[in-house]
């Protein structure tokens, strides 16, 4: 019975992903636009996390430096979007690879540490230094309208349904990637540093460099999705590389389940539209994402999708009694 | 510059560096002896601040009286997030303390937030006046910050060295296995481990307090630094921690004179990152 | 004094204990001997709580009664009255021999004069140890340590001693007063559990012994009838006598 209910669930959830941007308003797909990207990102962070089991508080600092490396390239240097847009990822892979370079040197809880003490840093440097980055305003994207293709243009603010299916175009096509790269010899073999690193170091592999490698890739994907959500937002603010949403997206990722891809996906755009919503109720929503965080840690740690496939089992479990 | 300015600005570093040693030596007493990473540590530190404005709002004429009692304040508070929070998640991976740690200051800081307003508050410097030594003039009460904080950092010091929690800090810190079959309450010892290294940093708060203003982010700004303190001393080595404390305190008061405050931090930053190249342990060797 | 029934102990998805029973009498020295591997440093490490028991019952005979520890952390059952001398020996390499000592001694609250009647014990029967008090642990050598580590549990005066493998690494010299210390426990009342390779010298000096083969007790009987069956002893522990 339970083998019927995932794949249903599945395409329920494809249909309503194809059809939302007439299911909804402007507003509603700009929203989805937003989380999606969102979506992307703690998706490119489950690699780092879930699949080879390192713990970077510094996720958010990849993603804020995507987007401020094309912020950059567009606004200061007068680039076009794609020259700027590879700008942003390259930006984001080099600092994944500084950060990563300097954490494995560090013992095992050293290397958190190591990734707080980055993230905080260009946290600070972001906020102080103003004219890069314009500090809590940000920088305006005075065009969100991209010259995507020769003759194509999207428009992203608008809330427009081609910057949503090139959004969900992304984010499909970064999961399948992410899906064969997990099975790939790369993906086995940082699936084994996150089982048995010791054995993983006792056999031959260089396990520094593996972390390093994961950390680039998922740094470049997540990359592209802070481009995609600074053009969805229509600017670019130093809220993109805080330690906070580096925190909330490890929440989402235990949330969604370690290691699954879809999970931390589908938990990063359901959290990120409810706590859109809850900015909207209240000024008082950090404290509540402050307890969500307690509450998911004491409570759920196996993540919502450990709750419901054991509720799933246990159906099953019934249903064949 | 002259050498007026450059003596100025190593005691301004020594005072710093007092600081940072108290917050970033409560970080390592609780990593080294505990494996805890507390996200939630730089929120004592701006509850010790809030607690002796509180306690001078509320009439506790002196400072001095004050203090004790703000720090037991925040001692009181860290050890009711143990009992609550931290309790159920004891065992699990540093990962689960780390968040619920950022969760709980998070919360902790949207409380005082709401409660204190955003604005930062001022306290009246209790030591007015400057020392005078010759043609130098330094304000008296950064030297009495500077005492205090050594003394109490020296005295945390002799208890880990001399009295019998801190033979058992230290052999927990060895080995916590094999010191719990010898029949040592560990969970105790982990409970005076929080409540000294929370105390140290609400003393650390309490002192800056005058100095640089009373606000719900200003545990924030320093964390990142007290991180880089431990790192540098290395992880669970007490005396590393207050050495790299003074050290990095003299790095960010030598820099200001040329360099802009957050340059400064950069280059504790890249201090940091040649010692990691360098000695991967941490600056001194574990001197436990 | 101690009485483990039907212990099973995983280590992950891994099943190393499958229902051992044995018990200990007050004042005697028992063995557990088996090739390397079957388990019995881990039946050790069950008993001391160092590995949660999956299954079964561990119980203690105190000065109340019998009191099943199974369920406790290991400091409450080192309180109990367990000591646990590891197969490490694992000595705090960085507090001196005498803070060594104190690690466990200092929870006792014993008066100075006691405190001193106490370490006197240890250092009659491990006369070396009183020169070297204030060395660190780590630079002591592997005999030295051996002694450190059945002293700090000594001074605790437990109603049972859980000895792992005390003779490895030891010169025979070594061994032999080594043994001869477990002898004196035994007489002075404290009951021992000896784990051991050398099934000869363990049998010298215990009333009883247990073979131990994957992970389950295979034979037992008196140190007489174990030695008296030479075929046994040589399969299950690869020993020719």
């Amino acid at each position: 019975m339970s083998s019927l209910v995932r794949p249903a669930l599945l395409a329920i959830a494809l249909v309503l992903l194809a059809l939302a941007p007439w299911l909804g308003g402007t507003y509603a797909t700009l929203s989805l636009t937003s989380a999606l990207a969102l979506g992307l990102f703690a998706l490119s962070y489950d690699l780092v996390l879930g699949v080879t089991g390192l713990v970077s508080v510094s996720h958010a600092t990849l993603f804020g430096v995507g987007a401020y490396g094309m912020a950059i390239g567009m606004t200061k240097l007068g680039a076009g979007f794609w020259p700027s847009a590879a700008l942003g990822i390259a930006a984001a892979m080099a600092m994944a690879w500084a950060i990563g370079f300097f954490a494995v040197r560090t013992s095992g809880p050293g290397f958190i540490i190591m990734t707080v003490i980055f993230a905080h840093a260009v946290e600070s440097i972001a906020n102080v230094w103003t004219s890069l980055t314009g500090g809590e305003n940000g920088i305006m994207l005075s065009t969100s309208r991209v010259a995507f293709l020769p003759g194509v243009d999207l428009h992203f603010t608008a809330g427009s349904r081609s910057a949503y299916y090139t959004v969900v175009a992304c984010v499909a096509l970064a999961w399948l990637f992410s899906r064969w790269f997990v099975a790939s010899g790369l993906g086995l073999t940082l699936r084994g540093i996150k089982g048995n690193e010791l054995r993983a170091l006792a056999l031959g592999y260089r396990v520094g460099r593996y972390k390093v490698l994961v950390n680039v890739v998922a740094g470049a994907i997540a990359g592209v999705a802070g481009i995609l959500y600074a053009l969805s937002q229509g600017f670019v603010s130093v809220d993109m590389l805080r330690v906070l949403l580096s925190i909330e997206v490890i929440v989402w990722t235990i949330l969604g389940g370690p290691g699954t891809l879809l999970g931390p996906l589908v938990a990063a755009v359901l959290m990120s539209l409810g706590i859109e919503y809850l900015r909207s109720l209240t000024s008082q929503y950090l404290f509540v994402v402050g307890a969500v965080t307690l509450l998911v840690v004491i409570f759920l740690p196996e993540g919502l999708g450990g709750v419901i496939g054991r509720l799933l089992d246990r159906a099953a479990k019934e249903t064949r009694s | 510059m002259t050498a007026d300015v450059l003596v100025l600005q190593l005691a301004n570093g020594l005072s710093f560096g007092v600081i940072f040693a108290l917050i970033a030596s409560g970080i390592t007493l609780m990593w080294g002896i505990m494996d805890f990473i507390n996200m939630a540590h730089g929120d004592f530190y701006m509850l010790g601040a809030y607690g002796i404005w509180l306690g001078l709002v509320i009439g506790i004429g002196s400072f001095w009286l004050a203090l004790p009692l703000a720090v037991l304040g925040v001692v009181v508070i860290g050890l009711l997030l143990r009992v609550s929070v931290l309790r159920p998640i004891f065992d699990r991976p540093p990962l689960h303390t780390l968040l619920a740690t950022y969760g709980a200051g998070l919360m902790l800081q949207q409380a005082v937030l709401s409660i204190f307003g955003p604005f930062s508050k001022e306290i009246a410097l209790p030591v007015t006046g400057q020392i005078v030594l010759g043609p130098l003039r330094y304000p008296a009460y950064r030297v009495v910050v500077i005492v205090v904080g050594l003394v109490l950092i020296a005295a945390v010091g002799v208890l880990i060295q001399r009295s019998t929690y801190g033979l058992w800090i230290r052999a927990v810190a060895q080995d916590r296995a094999m010191t719990a079959a010898l029949g040592v309450p560990v969970p105790r010892v982990y409970t005076v481990v929080f409540a000294l290294g929370s105390g140290l940093a609400a003393l650390g708060g309490v002192l800056a307090a005058p100095l640089f203003g009373v606000s719900p982010t200003m545990g924030g700004e320093v964390i990142l630094l007290a991180f880089i303190v431990v790192m540098i001393g290395g992880l669970g080595n007490y005396l590393g921690s207050v050495v790299g404390g003074v050290l990095i305190g003299e790095v960010i008061a030598l820099g200001a004179i040329w360099l802009q405050p957050t340059v400064a931090y950069l280059v504790a930053l890249g201090l940091l990152l040649v010692l990691l190249l360098v000695r991967p342990a941490g600056l001194l060797r574990s001197a436990r | 004094m101690l009485r483990v029934s039907d212990l099973h102990v995983f280590y992950g998805k891994s099943h190393v204990l499958w229902g051992v029973n044995l018990d200990v009498s007050p004042g005697s020295v028992v063995a557990l001997l088996g090739r390397n591997g079957v388990g019995k440093s881990t039946t050790l490490k069950a008993i001391i709580g160092l590995v949660p028991a999956h299954s079964g019952r561990i119980e203690l005979e105190t000065a109340t009664g019998w009191r099943d520890v199974t369920r406790l952390p290991s400091y409450e059952r080192a309180a109990a009255g367990i000591g646990y001398v590891p197969e490490e020996r694992r000595v705090f390499p960085y507090l001196t021999v005498l803070e060594n000592l104190r690690v466990g001694l200092d929870r006792l609250r014993l008066t100075p004069a006691e405190r001193r009647h106490r370490l006197d014990r240890a250092f009659a029967l491990f006369p070396s140890l009183a020169e070297l008090l204030q060395r660190p642990g780590r630079v002591l050598s592997g005999g030295q340590q051996q002694m450190l580590a059945i002293a700090r549990v000594l001074v605790l005066e437990p109603r049972i001693i859980l000895l792992d493998e005390p003779s490895q690494g030891l010169s025979p010299l070594l061994v032999d007063s080594v043994m001869e210390a477990v002898t004196r426990l035994g007489r002075e009342g404290t009951a021992v559990l000896l784990v051991e390779q050398n099934a000869l010298a363990a049998l010298d000096v215990a009333e009883r012994g247990y073979l131990m083969d994957k992970g389950a007790i295979g034979h037992r009987g008196t140190s007489a009838a174990l030695l008296a069956d030479p075929r046994t002893l040589d399969r299950t522990l690869g020993v020719t006598t």
